[in-house]
């Protein structure tokens, strides 16, 4: 039946070909297969290249999920995570965009970008929701791809919003290196510091830290560093200060810098620069300088002394010329033949602060020493704080010295000669202190004290001591008495007033014999008298019958024979003795000023009167004095003949008004006769006796007084005084001998007077200088009576 | 002694059921192209299977949702998703999710795959079996574009800005195309082919 199935026409079975049987529709997969092959090159022509970043801690990177962004615009993603061989290392394939990837060259950093939380702010939050990312960064020259990195720890210095100068900070101290510190210029930050490390060896502590662009200008090689972390108490007379840079600065700290001086070379990536702890230390590092040859050498000090430390100043003349290096202890007995331990510290001292030039070689700076050691420069420790009891090395020129030289062998420096050291030890002192207290003998001052204190405790308990105080009282009421009667309260008026008067006298006594002396007084006073005995001879014969003139002329000779010299002469030879013993007393001592004064003037007074012979002179007129009387004498003895001529005088001078000679002639002789009588009244030498009693009387008081040393030549000179006084007084009657061959001489003056008028005239001007001349000598006696002691005194 | 519409000179519009004799390319009623037999069915199968295939592949290789949250980011394929799903113990949705975008679809490829190779070279199942799943992969194809309108569904209810937002991956254009493709596929099967290969048999067995 099939058979009769009629042949079917197919459709479309005219076509031919090699897709002459294909139908349309498999262009659909063909377009579905070409539609993944395109998509397929597409996306592999798409993809970037893979690089593997190496990190050691890959926390929170997920592999497809943790992108790789550059200036925070996703450029990879992360397509696998695994570690390396030894799995010591993460390593994070990353897929890259093609665009970037030629940027991602030898230079390009990475690092995981995590939510953090530091004392200067916070980064990375969007990661806490988001997830880390790690963050890239590259400059913008392609370099060509490298696809094995190295990632960093942490963000790298500079990024690609951070540009500026890498340099290296280092300190002793880390206090003020953390990471990011900030690194302030006036306060504005402009820079800040990576993740500080520790020298290898170990003696530093050092950062990197940027200084951004553009302010890496204001850093220069002269600029110094200091740390400004914390804050600065100081109290002073202006009040108290508290003084903080910045809040962040301090909790976390921070670092400033100054260009302290000028000339320094424009900053470089790479300069190392040391962090002061304080601007102080900074610009004093100025001035130390890093010029000029640092010379290290040892020093071996034999004291073992503890105080001196690393860091301790070196000074030459007060000015730090380097500081310590190290302190350590050396034990060589095959150098110093015992086994004691010596004190060797290694010193840095930079030759340059000896004013040398600067740019002296290690080698010439340390000859330059060479020749300072010759000259005597040596090393010692001395006390750099009495109080702190720190030690500090001190160079001093010890010319003395024994010779030294700087052992360049030395090791692990040249060895520099030490002399002795200037150490005061407080500590010690104050042992020295308490060893004398404690070698007082308390023991034994306390047993005497115990006996002592017995012994005035029996004495005090006897019955006599109990009375005591009772005859005490009586004695002192007594006392008290005497004191208060009228004449002792007197006393000091008296010795007052005694003292007024002899200064008065002495003042007296010097001005008169001034005038004595300057006026020639007594030489004018012998002139006249020669002219007395001139016109007494003259007027021989004029004087027959002048009875009542010798009488007074007798009279006067009596009077003066009658003054109680002796009685003068006893008191000055006992005021004499007085004052020899006054001056032979042991217990003399220092005289009240007024008196010394006196005494002193007295002195010279009394030098006055033995250097100009004042006493010879007084002695000589009253030796003419005594010639003059003997004259008289002579003319008394030959009275008769003398009546006779007066007679005959008075007969011829009966026109020649002899009558008014007579009487100006009796007038002189009254006055001469009260001279004498006055001085015959005893009043003078009385007057004279009392002073020198008072004198004698002062000078016993004044023995408790005490007398100056001069006061044995001033007793010489009143002694003196007194044997002048006492020979003048011895030659008295001489001038009264001398008056009477005066009055002889007068007689046979008068005797010639008859031959005239003039010669009358003559006579009576003699006479009257004859008057004027007693009436001088009066008044020196009155003066003398009045103040006697002018006598001594001089005044 | 069934007679087929061939044996008699007839051609019957797939469409309306209308017999047309041989000769008429186009049914006169509703306007359908008519043929006896399309000898190119095959092709069209095998063409629209491959396409199916190839759509499928990135389908489940690529991720079918993007799911923002605040915190988050995630891209699920199908059957991560599914299996995501499971771990968090919600095994229903996680079964449905594989039945109806894992076991269908590879179902279907398998079945039609399996009708072609019968029409050409006889299968052991009856031709009846056939036909039933025909029917079946016909009927249940198009069930199978739910993950696609789950998808879309979801991406634009959850478009909360920032808290949350969820976006169609590729997958889901891809697999779209793959369920578009075998539905092409299963629909370019002529089933009267199967019914051919009856008298096929029928005649071998006679003579």
């Amino acid at each position: 039946m099939s058979s009769d199935i009629p042949d079917i026409p197919q459709n479309g079975n005219d076509r031919r070909g090699i897709f002459a049987g294909a139908h349309w529709v498999w262009l659909v997969p063909v377009a579905a297969v070409l539609t993944a092959v395109w998509v397929a090159l597409q996306t592999y022509n798409d993809q970037g290249p893979l690089v593997q970043i190496t990190f050691d801690d890959a926390a929170g990177i997920l592999p497809g999920e943790t992108e790789l962004r550059f200036r925070n615009v996703s450029v990879g993603i992360v397509e696998d995570v695994q570690f390396n061989d030894d799995l010591s290392r993460v390593l994070v394939d990353v897929r890259l965009d093609k665009t970037v990837a030629p940027f991602v060259d030898g230079e390009a950093a990475f690092w995981i970008v995590r939510p953090q939380v530091t004392t200067s702010g916070v980064t990375g939050l969007e990661t806490v929701l988001s997830g880390v990312y790690i963050e890239g960064t590259w400059d913008s020259v392609p370099g060509g791809l490298v696809s094995e990195h190295q990632a960093n720890e942490r963000a790298p210095l500079i990024t690609t919003f951070q540009q500026g100068t890498v340099i290296e900070l280092r300190s002793t101290r880390a206090a003020g290196l953390s990471e990011n510190t900030p690194i302030l210029f006036k306060g504005i930050e402009v820079g800040r510091l990576g993740k500080p490390a520790i020298s290898v060896n170990g003696q530093w502590v050092s950062a990197p830290a940027i200084i951004y662009d553009p302010h890496d200008q204001l850093v220069t090689t002269a600029t110094r560093f200091w740390d400004t972390s914390g804050f600065s108490l100081s109290v002073g007379a202006s009040g108290a200060s508290l003084d903080f840079s910045s809040l962040a600065s301090l909790i976390s700290g921070g670092i400033t810098f100054g260009t302290l001086v000028s000339g320094g070379e424009p900053l470089r990536a790479g300069l190392v620069y040391e962090v002061h702890p304080d601007e102080a230390a900074a610009r004093n590092s100025v001035f130390e300088g890093s010029s000029g040859a640092l010379v290290r050498l040892t020093m071996i000090f034999d004291d073992n002394v503890s105080g001196l430390t690393a860091d301790a100043a070196v000074e030459w003349r007060g000015l730090r010329i380097g500081r310590v290096a190290n302190v350590s202890g050396i034990v060589a007995p095959e150098t110093f033949g015992d086994s004691r331990v010596r004190l060797l510290s290694t010193v840095e001292i930079n030759t340059s602060r000896f004013g040398v030039d600067a740019n002296l070689s290690r080698t010439e700076a340390l000859e330059f020493l060479e020749e300072r050691v010759a000259e005597g420069l040596r090393a010692r420790l001395v006390t750099a704080s009495l109080l702190a009891g720190g030690l500090k090395v001190e160079l001093i020129t010890d010319p003395d010295a024994p010779p030294a030289d700087i052992n360049r062998d030395g090791d692990p420096f040249p060895v520099f000669p030490v002399t002795e050291s200037e150490v005061s030890d407080v500590a010690l002192s104050a042992e020295g202190v308490l060893e004398r207290v404690n070698a007082l003998p308390v023991e034994e001052l306390l047993d005497s004290a115990i006996r002592f204190l017995n012994n005035a405790s029996a004495l005090v308990a006897s019955e006599e001591i109990r009375e005591t105080p009772t005859e005490i009282l009586g004695l002192l009421s007594d006392a008290r008495g005497v004191i208060g009667s009228d004449e002792v309260q007197a006393l000091p008026e008296d010795l007052r007033l005694l003292m007024a008067d002899l200064q008065a006298a002495s003042g007296d006594l010097r001005g008169l014999l001034a005038d004595v002396r300057d006026a020639q007084a007594v030489d004018r006073l012998l002139a006249a008298v020669d002219q007395v005995g001139l016109a007494a001879a003259r007027a021989d014969t004029a004087l027959a019958e002048v009875p009542e003139l010798t009488d007074r002329i007798a009279a006067f000779v009596d009077g003066a024979n009658a003054l109680p010299l002796e009685d003068l002469v006893t008191q000055a030879t006992g005021f004499a003795r007085e004052a020899q013993s006054l001056l032979s007393s042991d217990d003399i001592r220092a005289a009240p000023g007024a008196v010394t004064q006196a005494f002193a003037e007295l002195s010279a007074v009394l030098n006055d009167l033995t250097e100009a012979d004042t006493a010879e002179q007084l002695s000589a007129a009253l030796t003419d004095a005594s010639a003059a009387a003997t004259a008289v004498e002579n003319a008394v003895a030959g009275l008769p003949s003398v009546v006779e001529r007066l007679d005959r005088i008075a007969a011829g001078a009966e026109e020649v008004e002899l009558d008014t000679l007579a009487a100006e002639l009796e007038g002189v002789l009254a006055t001469a006769r009260r001279l004498f009588g006055d001085a015959s009244d005893a009043d003078l030498p009385d007057a004279l006796a009392g002073a020198l009693t008072e004198a004698e009387a002062a000078l016993a008081a004044l023995r408790n007084g005490g007398l100056i040393d001069s006061a044995n030549a001033t007793m010489s000179s009143a002694r003196e005084a007194a044997a002048a006084v006492e020979s003048a007084a011895d030659e008295l009657p001489a001038l009264a001998n001398r008056l009477n061959s005066t009055l002889t001489q007068a007689q046979s003056t008068l005797r010639g007077y008859e031959e005239g008028s003039a010669f009358s005239r003559e006579t009576l001007r003699a006479l009257n200088e004859i008057e004027r001349a007693a009436k001088a000598l009066s008044d020196l006696a009155r003066t003398i009576q009045r103040n006697p002691n002018s006598l001594i005194l001089g005044r | 002694m069934t007679v087929t519409a061939r044996e008699k000179g007839l051609i019957a519009c797939r469409e309306c059921a209308r017999v047309w004799p041989v000769g008429h390319t186009r049914c006169e009623v509703c306007g359908n192209a008519i043929r006896s037999r399309d000898t190119q069915c095959l092709q069209k199968v095998w063409a629209w299977w491959i396409a199916g295939i190839i759509a499928y592949i990135p389908a489940n290789l690529y991720p079918m949702l993007k799911t923002r949250t605040l915190f988050h980011t995630s891209e699920d394929t199908i059957i991560a998703g599914a299996l995501d799903l499971a771990t968090h113990g919600a095994f229903g949705i996680a079964a449905i999710i594989l039945i109806a975008s894992v076991a269908i679809p590879l179902g279907k490829f398998f079945a039609i795959a399996y009708l072609a190779l019968a029409v050409r070279r006889g299968a052991t199942w009856p031709p009846g079996r056939q036909y039933i799943l025909y029917e079946v992969v016909e009927y249940i194809g198009r069930w199978s574009m739910i993950d696609v309108f789950v998808v879309a569904i979801l991406c634009s209810l959850v478009q909360l800005n920032v808290a949350a937002s969820i976006t169609p991956g590729i997958a889901a254009l891809t697999f779209a195309l793959s369920v578009i493709f075998t539905m092409l596929s299963a629909q370019s099967l002529d089933p009267r082919l199967i019914w051919d290969r009856i008298e096929a048999q029928e005649t071998k067995d006679t003579a």
